[in-house]
Order: C-alpha cells, then structure tokens, then sequence
C-alpha cells in the first residue's frame, strides 16, 4: 500500500514539473464537457486583456475567434448557451471589452454545476497553483492532443477538407426534414413564458457586465435558411428582438443573406463560419 | 417511503425465516417459505413491473382511463433504488434457511429479535444494498461476528478500491462521454467502423461501471471485516455464451443458477425442457434488469444464444478437451475467434441497455451496413480505444491459452518482479484518478 502511494506522489511530481515547465502541449478537450471545460478554465485562468469575446451555445463554439482578433475568445459552449458564459464573465475580474451574446431560444440553458466547481474555493486554487487538475491538462488528452499536433505538422488540411470529410449530405438532410417539420407551427405561448423568463435573467447579467463598463452586442447565428424560415423560428426572432428592443440593446445587423451551409441544419460548416466570423469582425 | 419498503423486507425475510427455522413440522416450513417468497415477488412485482403491466393494460383495453385512481397510481409508483437487489438477497435467506432446515441452521437462533437484526444487516450493508453484489445467506450470515481491526486485509481494501475506482471513474465515467452518440439520430450520419467502435466502447463501459462498483463494494466490504463474493471474471474472454454467463454478474446469474433454474428441473429433464428452461430463467433474468420489454428480449436473446450453442455442442466439455489437443497456436486462433464471437453476441446484446426503444436499436443495427465506405471518426475512435485499453490490459493475461503462464510467471504473491509491476500498476491507476476521471456519473446498474 505504501509502494503504490510512493510512486504516485512522484508521478504527480514529474506530472506536474512536466506542465509548468510546457514540455507538455494543453488539449483544447476531447469531448463536448470537456471542451467546455477547458474554454471556461482558459477564461477563467486569463491573464492577459480579452479584446472581443463571444458567448453563446454550441453555434457561437463553431466560431474561430482567432478571424476577429488575436486577443479575442470563445466562450461557445455546446449544450449550453450565453447564460453561463455571462455569469462567467461576471465572476472575473478582467472584463473584456467587448462582450458578443448570442440571442435565440438557447438562452436558458445554464449549467450551475460548471459555474460552483470553477469557483468552489479549493478547486479554485488548487488549479491556480497546480495547473496540471485544469481540464486542458488531462494525460489522455494531453496525449491526444500531441498525436493530433504531430498529425497536423504531417499533413496540413483546408477547411474544406475538414468539411467535406464530416459531413454526411444524407444524414443532414434528414436532420433537416425533421427540423422543419418541428419548426412548421407558431410559436407557443409556454415557449413564449419560457423566453420572457430566460430573457429577464440574461437582461439582468447583461446589466451587470455593461455596469463595469464592457460593451455588450448582441447576435445570432445563421442556420440552415430553409429552417431559420420556418414560422417558429422567425416568430422566435422577432419575439426575442421585442424582449431585447434595438433601442435599449445593440444588436449586430444583420448578416448577409447566402446560402449558408450547415453540417447538420444548425452548425455552420468550417468555411462558413469562417465567413460569418468575419463578418463580426467588419461590423463591431 | 422507499426506507419503510426497506424495513418491511428486513422484518418480512427475518420473521419468515425464523419461523421456517423454527417450524414444529414440513408443513408449517413450506407455508412460512411459501409466504416470504411470495410477499418478496408480490412488492417485487408492484414496484418494479407494476407500471409496465398495467400499460400493457391500459394500452389494450379502451375503455380504460389512464389518469384515474388506481391505475394513475400503478403508472406513476416509483421504483425503490436497490429493490431488485435487497429482494433477491431476502428470498435467498429464506429459501437456504428452508434447504438447510434438516442441517445445522446456526445462523437463524433461538432469538427472533437477534435473527431479525442480523437480517437487516445482511440487507441493508450498505456497500452493496444499490447494486450487488447478490449475497447469499448461507455465505454471509456465517461471517457476522465481531470483527477486529487487525484482521482487516488492508492490501486487499487498498488493491479493490483503486481498481474499482479506476475502472468505474476513468474508464467508465470518460466513456459515457463518447458512447452517448450511439443514440439515433447521430448514429446514422457516422461510418460503420465509428459506430462499431462505439458499440465496443459501450460494452467496455458497462463493464468498468458494473464491475467498478461491485470492485468497490467487495473492497468497502473487506475493509469491514466481511468477504462478498467475485461477480466478475473476466468476462469478455468468454469462449461460450454459458462461460460468459459463468463470468459476468455472477451473484445474480449463480441465484438464478440456484433458485430458479434448478427448481424448474436444469438440464435433468431431457433437452426440450431444457431450452424450455433456459428460455424462462433468462427471460426472467432479462425482466429482472428493468421493467421493460426490451430487457425481456435482452434475456431472450442470451437464451436463445444458449439453447443454440447447447443444440450443436459448442460449449461441452468433450469440445473444450478437442480444443485443448491442438498446437498452441491453433488453439490460440480458434479460442481468438470464439471469444470475439461471444464478445460481438454480447455487445449487440448491450445494444438494447443503451437504446431501450427498439426502433432505434434497429436504426442502429441498419447504420452498420450503410456507410461502410465513409472513414472512421478519429474524434470518437481515438479516446475509445484509449479508455478501453485498461479492460482490454484487464483481461489479456487471463485469456484461456496463456492464462496458465500468468499464473506461473504473474502471481504478485510468488514474484518479485510481478508484485513491483503491480505496485505500478495500482500507482498509474491512481494518477489516473486523480488526473484524469470523468464527469460523475450515476452506476448504470443503480437503475436495476
């Protein structure tokens, strides 16, 4: 029983020499919690000034912050939504500059467990002075990640590429059938009471952010138009533009209407949104 | 609620017990036996598969209405966590203090309130009340005594708990992460060779989840003082589906073995009564997992395995002694081959715990042959196969070829060198714990 103790305490200490030291390349994350994870972890852990940063759910993720600036970042979570990147973004100190929120019915879903466990204190701490408990710094992914750097040095591939690699024309079409099927009604009046609820307690986040003098814009991401055209979800659109009025909130205009391609109806392909991010860039 | 359901089995198993023990004559034993079986199954019955009865009710007669009185209330009666384990465990007490009536029954007494307190311990240790592992009475009961903290195994304690840790927090816990998308609709977009390792990493998640936890509880247990039984053995180098079902739970397919397949008669009463048999006891195995019609064809589906492989003689003993003539290596192919057919019969199996909705365990089973063509998807192949790696290293020194060198050459007990690849082994497992554990996730079996 005290071998085994030993030789942990010394793995954990070379595990550890190895990460402050950088020999090791951080993971962006393996999976969706983890990706979450490592983003909220990166944001939280920040030492440098965020110039433009973007919350939002799993649409806003698809998006390479690096298209608008180098100081800017993404707090796109898939499965969540704006909510737990703005009570993120209340809970730190260093505020960026310019906050980006994205604005569609996702917007309630907060994960308040993610939010206790960044801020519980020992947690806190022990991954403050101990960087190598921090998500991005998981052995499995760590590993992962250094395959996949190795890969990449190997053999450098387009956005295209990546696209055409993992989309499934098939499959999306089906995804998109269905959704339009979904979507071919008005909007309830429970998924209105929902919005009107989640809307007031964003409303409430933004407040406290625009108080310490971050500019707030808002934004949507483009999906699939045959399902952004569906009744419900232009329904959806003007409704969360009347909860969120352009008088009081800034809104970015909107994009340029195109084609734009999806992987599965909702997500923007790589190319795509590259393009869209740019066009964040060019209006903020 | 759910406690009071707790305390009626322990007073319901300790009195009737006792009073089989106690019995003034065979009749008295068989009607105290009769009516602990049976008020056992009956709050089995209710709680478990009341709901699933009374849709099957509902569902078939029009004329009744779902949302009224007695039947809104069997829809919607929850499902005591544990129910299926602590019931087994009681109707076991019963039944062995009723087999051993003309033996020396020492562990029921002459005191109703000590048989009745040494019950409620049996049932409610808490280690293995949610999820097994199954303890039989006549093994257990004999072990409460006062315990001594200097015979406490502590390497043993130490060794169950790391292990169990490990295979349930970062294998199992890291795996549920990825095997989420076998669900329809994302199965049909991915490659076949993606969704079969999916399918794989499934199977090696249900593993690390059950047996992590009945790891743990066998480790919990040791470090009170009490030994529970193995429920695993490394399953998934099964060369039959009989010695998968050998392997795999073992406390609860040796109860069934004991209470239910030798009652009905076994193998004893010629071969169309033994599939018949089998049929029963796996069926009832597969309820047993969960109210629900998918777990029934589960079992099915292993019965049928059964009665098939028991039809051509697979599985006897003169096949096993023809394989055991062959060269080394040829037996080292053909048990190759045998294990990852019963391993591939089993993981499609397992299909049905993870998409308990037929339609979509058969959307499933139509994505494997439709994008045979299109690439795997390394961002789920390659952490499956690195989280299954650790039950894959598990269970290779104990394949049936070479199981006879690791126990000559791997016994940390007898080898200098094999105790200090153990200490390593048990050191990695716990930087992985520390480092690397997965998002907390409930034990699939918890739901049984």
């Amino acid at each position: 029983m005290v071998r085994p103790l030993l030789i942990l305490i010394f793995l954990l200490s070379l595990y550890h020499t190895l990460t402050i030291g950088k020999v090791l390349p951080s993971s962006e994350g393996i999976s969706i919690e983890e990706t979450n994870y490592v983003k909220v972890e990166k944001y939280v852990y920040h030492d440098s000034k965020i110039d433009v940063l973007l919350v939002g759910s799993s649409r806003t993720a698809k998006l390479d912050p690096q298209y608008i600036s180098d100081d800017a970042a993404n707090l796109g979570m898939r499965g969540l939504s704006s909510a737990t990147g703005l009570e993120l973004v209340k809970n730190t100190k260093l505020k960026p500059s310019i906050v980006l929120v994205e604005i569609n019915e996702t917007i309630g879903r907060q994960d308040e467990d993610l939010i206790k466990s960044l801020f519980n204190p020992f947690n806190y701490y022990i991954r403050l002075y101990f960087p190598m408990f921090r998500t991005e710094y998981r052995p499995v992914s760590v590993f992962i990640q250094a395959v996949r750097n190795f890969l990449e040095k190997e053999d450098i591939i387009s956005l295209e590429e990546i696209d055409q690699q993992r989309i499934n024309l098939e499959f999306r079409e089906t995804i998109v059938k269905e959704a339009i099927q979904d979507n071919d009604q008005p909007l309830s009046e429970d998924a209105k009471a929902t919005l009107r609820r989640d809307a007031e307690s964003i409303k409430s986040q933004i407040k406290s952010i625009e108080d310490g003098d971050v500019r707030v814009v808002l934004y949507n991401v483009p999906g699939d138009p045959r399902i952004d055209n569906t009744m419900k979800q232009r329904q959806e659109q003007e409704f969360l533009r009347t909860l969120f009025p352009p008088k009081k909130f800034e809104w970015l205009p909107e994009p340029p209407a195109r084609e734009w391609n999806t992987s599965d109806g909702t997500h923007l392909i790589s190319n795509d949104a590259k393009v869209f991010t740019e066009f964040i860039r060019d209006k903020i | 609620m759910l406690v009071i359901l707790l305390i009626i089995s322990m007073l319901l198993n300790g009195f009737t017990s006792f009073r089989v023990a106690h019995a003034p004559d065979r009749k008295g034993e068989i009607f105290w036996a009769f009516t602990g079986v049976t008020i056992n199954l009956a709050i089995l019955g209710l709680f478990k598969y009341g709901s699933l009865l009374t849709h099957l009710f509902v569902d078939n007669l029009t004329n009744v209405t779902p949302g009224e009185g007695a039947i809104a209330l069997l829809l919607h009666l929850p499902l005591p966590i544990g129910i299926s384990f602590y019931t087994f465990q009681g109707i076991s007490l019963v039944v062995d203090v009723f087999r051993n009536r003309d033996k020396d029954n020492s562990y029921v007494g002459d005191s109703l309130v000590r048989h009745l307190v040494n019950t409620s311990f049996f049932i409610a240790l808490f280690p293995q009340i949610i999820a097994g592992p199954i303890v039989k009475a006549n093994t257990f009961f004999p072990q409460i005594q006062t315990k001594y903290f200097k015979y406490i195994k502590w390497d043993i304690v130490f060794r169950s708990l790391t292990i169990g840790y490990f295979l349930k927090m970062v294998v199992a816990d890291n795996l549920k992460d990825y095997t989420y998308w076998i669900a329809c609709p994302y199965c049909q977009g991915q490659a076949t060779s993606t969704n079969l390792v999916l399918l794989f990493g499934y199977s090696m998640q249900i593993f690390a989840d059950f047996a992590g936890y009945s790891i743990i509880a066998i480790g919990l247990g040791a470090a009170l003082g009490y030994r529970f039984p193995e429920n695993f053995n490394f399953p998934y180098i099964s060369r039959s589906i009989a010695e998968f079902w050998r392997r795999w739970h073992i406390s609860l397919s040796s109860w069934l073995r004991d209470y239910l397949y030798f009652p009905l008669g076994g193998n004893r009463k010629g071969q169309t009564r033994t599939y018949i048999n089998l049929m029963i006891v796996m069926t009832l195995g597969g309820l047993w997992h969960g109210a629900a019609w998918s777990y029934a064809v589960w079992g099915m589906f292993h019965g049928f395995g059964l009665a098939l492989e028991r039809f051509f003689g697979l599985a006897n003993k003169k096949a096993e002694e023809q394989v055991k003539q062959l060269p080394f290596w040829q037996q080292f192919i053909l048990d190759f081959i045998r294990v990852m057919a019963v391993f591939w019969f089993v993981s499609l199996g397992w299909l049905l715990f993870k998409l308990p909705q037929f339609g979509e365990a058969l959307q499933f089973m139509g994505a494997l042959f439709k994008n045979v063509g299109k690439p795997p998807d390394l961002r789920f192949v390659a952490p499956i196969l690195i989280f299954s790696l650790p039950v894959v290293i598990y269970h290779i020194p104990h394949f049936p070829t070479f199981e006879h060198l690791t126990n000559r050459y791997l016994d940390p007990s007898k080898n200098k060198i094999a105790k200090g690849l153990q200490n390593m082994a048990l050191a990695t497992m716990l930087f992985f714990i520390v480092l690397n554990s997965g998002s907390s996730n409930e034990f699939i079996y918890f739901q049984f």
